[in-house]
């Protein structure tokens, strides 16, 4: 009933309070009316016939006295004006009847004396009995009943009251009503139309009319302002989620959320960014799991069910494999929500694209790996040099004094040859490692590769066609010769070996422009103008996995025994000695293509003049001084100078060598470049500090970067690479010595 | 019915006074008697007329007398208006100067018109025995109607007598003479 009416429209509760309240107040009026008339009636009643009975006593006493009861009778029947009485009697003395009255004939009164004199009041009769007397004698009674009305008798005069009233209260209610419809109810129909338009639209531009001052018009204001400070608001977090948007873009992020219950996965809002687009059918865990590789899924698991444990971030990498079997890097973060019972309800976070970084991570990966197996293939080729050195320098020694054809001299030329294979070795190591002596020059490649054509011709053999295409107007390239033609034939003989039935294998130089685009996809690449050649054969082809290893040292298909594992990896490192790159594209079945490109040289350094050997003089008196701490390198230098007529000092080191030059003539120094301590180039800047007119050679085994610069000799600088024969130091000596003898000091 | 009432009227009527020596007394007379006291109390002497304060009022009856008794045990120790009740018998006329109600008996009927000539005067009341007695002049006459004991009343006579009688005994008269039957 309570919740009947407080959900009654407003019109109908005031019409109803109105209501109510009049008919109330009405009711109570009736109600006092009535009591007020029963509180009076009976007294008035009971004063009426006290006079009636007195009247009717004294006009009928005669008619008692002369026993004459048709006159009595005649008398009370005067009573019949008087509807309200029903009956009357007279009695005599005896107690009988002596005349009686009756207003309905047919009503039975119980008839009887009465015992005192007044008036009786029943709950629907007023009787009054008098005495009849005639002087002191007795005569007998008179008795009056009265007929009060009855109560429910008066009632419809009263409930007819009562219903005109509620009729023309129902009626002023009505009117009323209308009233507050127009009024009231009309303009809070009208707000809430607004509200609901604005929640269901969203549109929080729409205003509430205002209808008045009253209070729906300021619960009107009201509205409008807050619907003003939403606006604002909404405005606000809506350029506040574009931005984010952007930003999340811009990031490649995306947010994510996962329920542990249901393992679902939601993603971010708005669109799928193109980067996530193999994400976009995703719906649940599993499937995103059923994307990432077996590796991932269970630290994925471990990842989530740790953060749901512990309510700690969570982080993790997933690769993605696409149906074109592509990947994508997917790093993501997390953070459990905590619900309101404590537990951990979902985890959210983000998902960046990290494939990029990932590929660019890999490549230096791969860079560090080649840089460190090219510093141990370095450590390992300079001690080789330097034992190579003793082997040939002494070998060279013990030819010399062996006649031609005799036992020994061809064992030892044995020693001879196998010492120049190790140096080979040693060499392409130091290759690889881009530790290699290397005398660069502007070359046309077109021309190099021309003259390496028989040769080519032969090692591929008759199965293999080969085919040269060299481009008009090419530019000039700055590279070693002999090391180009070092990576032409590795190449060509790693064509050759994937080409067991025979093919075509083409080289191709031409020149290319590499745009910033193209560079951008290549971490080794600067734009600018190169000179390319491509090597392409019709052979097997490679895997990617094996794509990605072709250029590791040691990293070989081929059977044991067959090949070194070296060659790709010495064509890398001279390429990239070079400021150039060498990539490959193949695919299993399709053959295989090598590109290597070589920066553009300019025209004008290729004036340079080819190193020409002019046989010279090796003889001389000066005084040197030989440091080297290898002891056997040490003593052939010695003895290479001094069969040359070089007044020769040695030293183990530099502090040894800086005593020695103290107190002895020095003209040339002759020193090993990687020495324990003091190393050979800090020792030569100490000397030609006070002995300006010091001459340096400088031996080492491989390219360091005190002396020599990515490889590079410096213009003005001495060197002999380890090993080296015995006259080409002496050589080297009488050149540095020549050359400052023709310097116009 | 009939019996009943007269029953009844007897017991009212003799309530007051002793059966003893009524035993010859008609139930007529006892009626009669008791209506000449109930005479006595609804007429109005006028003050010249009535006797003065303590005297008796004097109900006489002229000729021989029917009541026995029963008047006698009726009148005693009754006052009205502070007027002892006194029942006399008178033989004249003149015997019944100072008489107010002054019954004459059958046995007077023959000297009916002198005695009502002398009694035509204010201050009596003459009752008698048949309507001819009011016709003829006096005031009160008892008539038997349907056997039961009325009365008439001649206004005419009452106003000679100068007295007034209650409306109340009027109305229960059977007959009222008008003035205009004085002729």
């Amino acid at each position: 009933m309570k919740t009947a009416i407080r959900d009654l429209p407003i019109g109908r509760k005031v019409t109803l309070l109105i209501v109510v309240a009049s008919a109330l107040s009405l009711l109570l009026a009736a109600a006092g009316v009535l009591l007020y008339d029963l509180t009076t009636l009976r007294p008035r009643v009971i004063r009426d016939l006290t006079t009636q009975v007195e009247l009717m006593r004294a006009n009928t006493t005669a008619a008692l006295v002369f026993d004459d009861p048709e006159a009595a009778r005649e008398n009370l029947s005067t009573l019949r004006a008087r509807p309200e009485i029903p009956m009357a009697a007279i009695f005599d003395s005896s107690g009988h009847v002596f005349a009686s009255y009756l207003r309905d004939q047919r009503a039975e009164f119980q008839l009887k004396v009465p015992t005192a004199e007044g008036a009786v009041s029943d709950p629907d009769y007023v009787t009054v009995s008098q005495r009849m007397v005639s002087g002191d004698q007795a005569l007998g009674w008179i008795e009056v009943r009265y007929e009060l009305p009855s109560l429910w008798a008066r009632l419809p005069q009263y409930g007819l009251l009562v219903a005109v009233v509620l009729l023309a209260l129902l009626a002023v209610s009505l009117l009323l009503d209308r009233f507050l419809r127009g009024s009231i109810i009309a303009p809070l129909f009208e707000l809430a139309a607004t509200a609901r338009a604005v929640s269901s639209r969203k549109d929080y531009g729409l205003r509430a009319r205002k209808h008045g001052d009253d209070e729906i018009g300021r619960v009107t204001s009201a509205f409008n302002e807050m619907l003003d400070t939403i606006q604002s608001g909404e405005a606000a977090l809506r350029e506040s989620a574009r931005r984010l948007q952007e930003a999340m873009q811009a990031a490649r992020m995306i947010a994510w959320s996962w329920d542990p219950e249901t393992g679902a996965i939601v993603w971010g809002s708005g669109t799928m960014p193109e980067d996530f687009a193999l994400l976009a059918p995703v719906r649940s865990l599993e499937g995103l799991l059923e994307l990432t590789g077996p590796g991932d899924r269970d630290t994925v698991r471990e990842e989530l069910d740790t953060a749901i444990r512990t309510g700690a971030p969570c982080e993790f990498d997933i690769r993605l494999v696409a149906p074109d079997g592509r990947h994508r890097w997917l790093t993501l973060r997390g953070q459990p929500e905590v619900g309101p019972d404590g537990k951990m309800r979902r985890v959210v976070g983000l998902a960046m694209d990290i494939t990029d970084r990932r590929r660019l991570e890999e490549q230096l990966v791969q860079s560090q790996r080649l840089e460190a197996i090219g510093r141990l293939a370095g450590g390992v080729a300079h001690d080789f040099n330097n034992l190579l050195t003793a082997i040939l320098g002494y070998a060279n020694f013990a030819l010399r004094g062996l006649p031609p054809g005799s036992s020994a001299r061809a064992d030892i030329e044995a020693i001879e040859r196998a010492g120049q294979r190790a140096a080979s070795l040693t060499g392409q190591l130091l290759a690889y490692a881009r530790r290699q002596m290397v005398v660069p020059r502007v070359v046309d490649l077109g021309e190099l590769l021309t003259g390496m054509e028989g040769m080519l011709q032969r090692i591929i053999g008759e199965d293999i066609h080969l085919t040269t295409r060299i481009a008009p107007d090419l530019w000039r390239a700055r590279i070693d010769p002999t090391q180009f033609e070092q990576v032409v034939l590795n190449l060509v003989v790693n064509a050759r070996d994937a080409m067991p039935g025979g093919g075509t294998l083409t080289l191709e130089v031409s020149n290319r422009v590499i745009d910033p685009v193209y560079a951008d996809g290549h971490s080794e690449l600067v734009p600018g103008s190169y000179v390319m050649l491509e090597v392409a054969d019709t052979g097997t082809g490679m895997d990617p996995d094996t794509r990605a290893r072709i250029f590791e040292p040691f990293f070989t298909t081929k059977e044991q025994g067959k090949g070194t594992g070296l060659g790709l990896a010495v064509c890398y490192g001279i390429v990239r000695q070079a400021s150039g790159s060498i990539s490959v594209y193949s695919e299993p079945g399709h053959g295989s293509t090598f590109r290597m490109l070589l920066p553009r040289a300019d025209v004008a350094s290729a004036a340079e003049p080819a190193h020409a050997e002019a046989p010279i003089a090796l003889a001389g008196e000066e005084s040197v001084l030989v440091v080297e701490d290898e002891r056997w390198v040490r003593e052939l230098a010695v003895r290479a100078l001094r069969a040359h007529g070089y007044q020769v000092r040695a030293a183990a080191t530099g502090e040894e060598a800086l005593a020695i030059a103290a107190s002895a003539p020095v003209d040339v120094l002759v020193t090993d470049v990687v020495m324990p301590g003091m190393n050979g180039r800090e020792l030569a800047e100490r000397l030609q500090a006070t002995r300006p007119s010091l001459q340096v050679v400088y031996m080492s085994g491989y390219a360091e970067h005190s002396v020599v610069r990515q490889g590079v000799i410096e213009p003005g600088i001495a060197f002999v690479g380890k090993p080296f024969e015995p006259d080409r130091l002496a050589r080297m000596v009488r050149e540095v010595l020549d050359q400052s003898a023709a310097k116009p000091d | 019915m009939r019996a009943s009432r007269l029953g009844l009227l007897a017991v009212l009527l003799c309530l007051p006074g002793s059966l003893s020596g009524q035993g010859g007394v008609s139930l007529e007379y006892r009626v009669k008697a008791a209506y000449l006291v109930n005479f006595a109390r609804y007429i109005t002497w006028s003050e010249s007329d009535e006797p003065a304060p303590g005297d008796p009022l004097s109900i006489c009856v002229l000729g021989e007398d029917p009541f026995g008794t029963v008047l006698d045990s009726l009148i005693r120790g009754r006052q009205i208006d502070g007027h002892p009740l006194a029942a006399r018998r008178v033989r004249t006329a003149a015997e019944a100067d100072d008489c107010q109600l002054v019954f004459l008996t059958h046995s007077e009927w023959t000297r009916r018109p002198e005695l009502l000539k002398e009694l035509s005067r204010p201050g009596v009341v003459t009752i008698g025995e048949s309507e001819a007695f009011g016709r003829a002049g006096g005031v009160i006459s008892f008539v038997i109607s349907n056997e039961t004991v009325r009365f008439t009343v001649n206004l005419a006579a009452r106003d000679r007598a100068g007295v007034r009688i209650s409306s109340r005994v009027l109305s229960l008269a059977t007959v009222v003479f008008g003035p205009e039957e004085r002729r």
